[in-house]
């Protein structure tokens, strides 16, 4: 097995995954702080120039749903995270155990699928 | 408020956001010495849930358009179904998508600090299968945009409010199960 034709192979592969789903990563989070910024924007005006000015009730049911957008903003930036992560590192196990039947297929011994951790 | 600034909770800005996912993400690989194994980390993807999120959405921004200038308590009638019918089918996308199953290894990580941290729980489901939080957040903005629409009318300030907050949730459901697709 050529270590650096597989290092070589991963370092691609990764990249090519970490380039697109950081990027989507990135382009997601932008958007969300920005309607985020927006929907606070419009709040602040409302409750001092429009229909929140005199309905506290109101007022507190989107401070409090903007507090909760925020929070799963932040837990939706860890769910897509992990999902690179994952994708990431099937990637270089593909690649590595691509390589690994290549080397066994040459010496006449039978292929072996990829294994999965425990617990998946 | 700065837009590059959150409105609300642990993060003051983007930067220290950004701080925290690379955290995350050095983490994870240190956590993730498995060998050659290959690993799911994030809920199966659901193509009928994403079928169905999307055609909620085109009826929900319909009826949003529908009420662009503002709405009267006495045109409220004529919209009841239409309110009916978007809140009972998010509710059952909430359904659907709490029903799926977390990966366990996604169950283990979710207990690391740095992950506990960035989500504000060690609760797996809610860090990892962030859906039926988005769309929760859904129902609840359609059910108070219809209360107040029956209790007084409309006005369309408050139109924009309502979909301002819509916007944000769906935009996190759609996107993060779109890429559950992998």
């Amino acid at each position: 097995m050529n270590v650096q034709e597989v290092v070589g192979e991963s370092i691609s592969s990764l990249q090519g995954v970490l380039g697109d789903d950081w990027g989507k990563v990135s382009s997601f989070a932008e958007k969300q702080m920005k309607m985020l910024a927006t929907q606070a924007a419009w709040i602040a005006e409302s409750r001092t120039l429009g229909s929140l000015r005199n309905d506290d009730e109101l007022f507190e049911f989107f401070t409090a749903q903007l507090e909760r957008m925020t929070l799963n903003f932040v837990r939706s930036l860890a769910a897509l995270t992990l999902l690179t992560v994952e994708e990431a590192w099937n990637a270089i196990v593909g690649v590595v155990w691509k390589h690994v039947n290549l080397a066994l297929g040459a010496a006449g011994l039978g292929q072996l699928p990829v294994p999965e951790a425990p617990g998946v | 408020m700065a837009a590059t600034s959150l409105p609300a909770g642990r993060f003051g800005n983007g930067r220290e956001l950004w701080a925290a996912l690379q955290g995350l993400l050095v983490a994870l690989l240190l956590a993730l010495s498995m060998g050659g194994c290959a690993i799911r980390l994030v809920p199966a993807y659901d193509p009928a849930l994403v079928t169905t999120l999307d055609d909620l959405n085109v009826r929900t921004l319909s009826l949003f358009g529908a009420l662009d200038g503002g709405s009267g308590a006495a045109s409220f009638a004529q919209y009841e179904s239409q309110y009916a019918g978007l809140i009972g089918g998010f509710e059952a996308l909430v359904m659907r998508a709490e029903a799926r199953p977390v990966p366990q290894l996604a169950a283990k990580l979710a207990k690391l600090r740095v992950v506990a941290e960035l989500c504000g729980t060690d609760d797996a489901a809610a860090c990892v299968n962030t859906s039926p939080a988005a769309m929760t957040e859904i129902v609840t903005t359609l059910e108070r945009m219809r209360d107040v629409h029956r209790a007084g009318g409309l006005p369309d300030e408050l139109r924009q409010g309502f979909k301002g907050g819509y916007q944000i949730s769906i935009h996190q459901a759609m996107t993060v199960e779109t890429a559950l697709s992998r």
